[in-house]
């Protein structure tokens, strides 16, 4: 017989991690529509890029670096 | 070296040691320095993949090659990995800015945890050090390692991106005193840290100087190369081959000590120890690579008889296992190292 307290009890580091990634997550999504400053992606394995005024406010800070 | 106040103690032996922990730091920077200079970036990455993927490996191998250790970890050891494949693929999927923070925070806290851990089997193969002196060590790699990604050219422009990504943009200004903030507090915790060292000398402790001698080692290297590389693949080729290969060897000498010690507790893990199949237990990591690249670019298509791998979701599973792997293998070690433990102790 399976006791799923045990597992959860174990696994409660993982568990927090996806709670917190799941907070993550929705503040990354309102960000990027209130925002739109993340190119829609291109290919399955394409990483986040940043756009427009995003992309050169940052090139702006790390040329003054 | 033995006296009233020192007491040196070694985690392998003398040999190893000097190669594998206290030197290869050394070496890794050198050849680093040279790589990057001279090799293409695409050997650069392939260099780091064929020793990541075994050290990711043979984590696996551990746990799930020894029934006792299995039997202990039972419930995280199925559950875990199920979690972490799925939260890849979700956050890959809607939320990849959340994936990149938690993979990068977890693999420089698990880099600097790994390090923790060795300068810990340092102190308890010595007997150095007071109770207290692993919670200062501990504080010490937070301070050293945490200032390093805040200060160093690499990672301030590594993090400053990513405060752009989340839309939380910073100014020039505000990383000068950043930098300057983390300067003076990592100098005051060094203050405190010399201080703890004297307290343990007048107090009665010995030290074992190879655990301070191997933790200048680690951080002169993520130092001088996050200093001096223009590209992370740069610092990620010393890191790598620092972290990777330490760990690869730790992983042999704690099982051929668990065998020699306890007889061994699988088949699979006994003819790995044997002296004569350290040339197997090497191509038992190659192999793991192998795997590691059919599982993960998407080869996986062409071996499947047209009939997996053609869903849109493939690709985006497939990509995801780099990310989920890597997090199985931070968790794991999280809690199969604890030095404190009986059972651990058997293998150091």
């Amino acid at each position: 017989m399976v006791n799923i307290s045990n597992y959860l009890r174990a696994n409660w580091i993982p568990l927090v991690i996806v709670g917190l990634c799941a907070a993550f997550a929705l503040v990354e999504r309102y960000q990027r529509r209130i925002y739109e400053h993340i190119q829609p992606r291109l290919h399955p394995r394409a990483q986040p890029q940043l756009l427009g005024g995003a992309l050169s406010g940052l090139a702006e800070v790390l040329r003054e670096l | 070296m033995s006296s009233a106040v020192f007491r040196s103690a070694y985690i392998v032996d003398r040999k190893h040691d000097y190669l594998w922990f206290l030197g290869l730091p050394f070496a890794a920077v050198a050849f680093a320095m040279f790589a990057q200079q001279h090799l293409p970036g695409t050997a650069l990455v392939a260099i780091t993949l064929w020793v990541t993927v075994p050290h990711f490996f043979l984590t696996g191998v551990r746990v799930y090659g020894s029934p006792i250790e299995f039997s202990r970890w039972r419930e995280r050891l199925i559950l875990s990995p199920l979690l972490l494949i799925l939260l890849a693929f979700f956050l890959i999927r809607f939320a990849p800015l959340t994936l990149v923070l938690l993979v990068a925070l977890w693999d420089h806290q698990h880099s600097f945890m790994q390090q923790h851990g060795f300068a810990r089997i340092y102190d308890f193969k010595a007997g150095a050090g007071a109770r207290s002196t692993k919670n200062f060590d501990l504080a010490l790699n937070w301070f050293l390692f945490g200032n390093m990604l805040a200060v160093s050219p690499l990672f301030t422009n590594v993090w400053v991106r990513m405060l752009h990504e989340w839309r939380l943009p910073i100014s020039a200004g505000m990383v000068q005193q950043v930098h300057q903030f983390c300067w003076a507090a990592t100098a005051l915790y060094a203050l405190v840290y010399a201080g703890h060292v004297v307290w343990c000398i007048r107090k009665g402790y010995t030290l074992n100087p190879l655990k301070y001698f191997f933790l200048f080692a680690s951080y002169f290297l993520w130092y001088y190369t996050s200093f001096n590389s223009s590209f992370l693949v740069g610092y990620a080729v010393a890191h790598r081959i620092m972290h990777d290969v330490q760990y690869i060897a730790m992983i042999y000498f704690y099982n051929r000590k668990r065998v020699e010690r306890t007889g061994g507790e699988s088949s699979f893990l006994n003819y790995l120890a044997r002296s004569g199949n350290f040339k197997i237990f090497l191509l038992v990591c190659a192999a793991s690579s192998l795997v590691w690249f059919t599982l993960t670019e998407g080869h996986l298509r062409n071996l499947g008889f047209g009939i997996i791998g053609f869903d849109a979701n493939f690709d985006l599973f497939s990509y995801s296992l780099i990310s989920s792997v890597a997090m199985i293998h931070y968790w794991y070690d999280a809690f199969i190292w604890k030095v404190r433990q009986p059972q651990i102790r058997l293998g150091l």
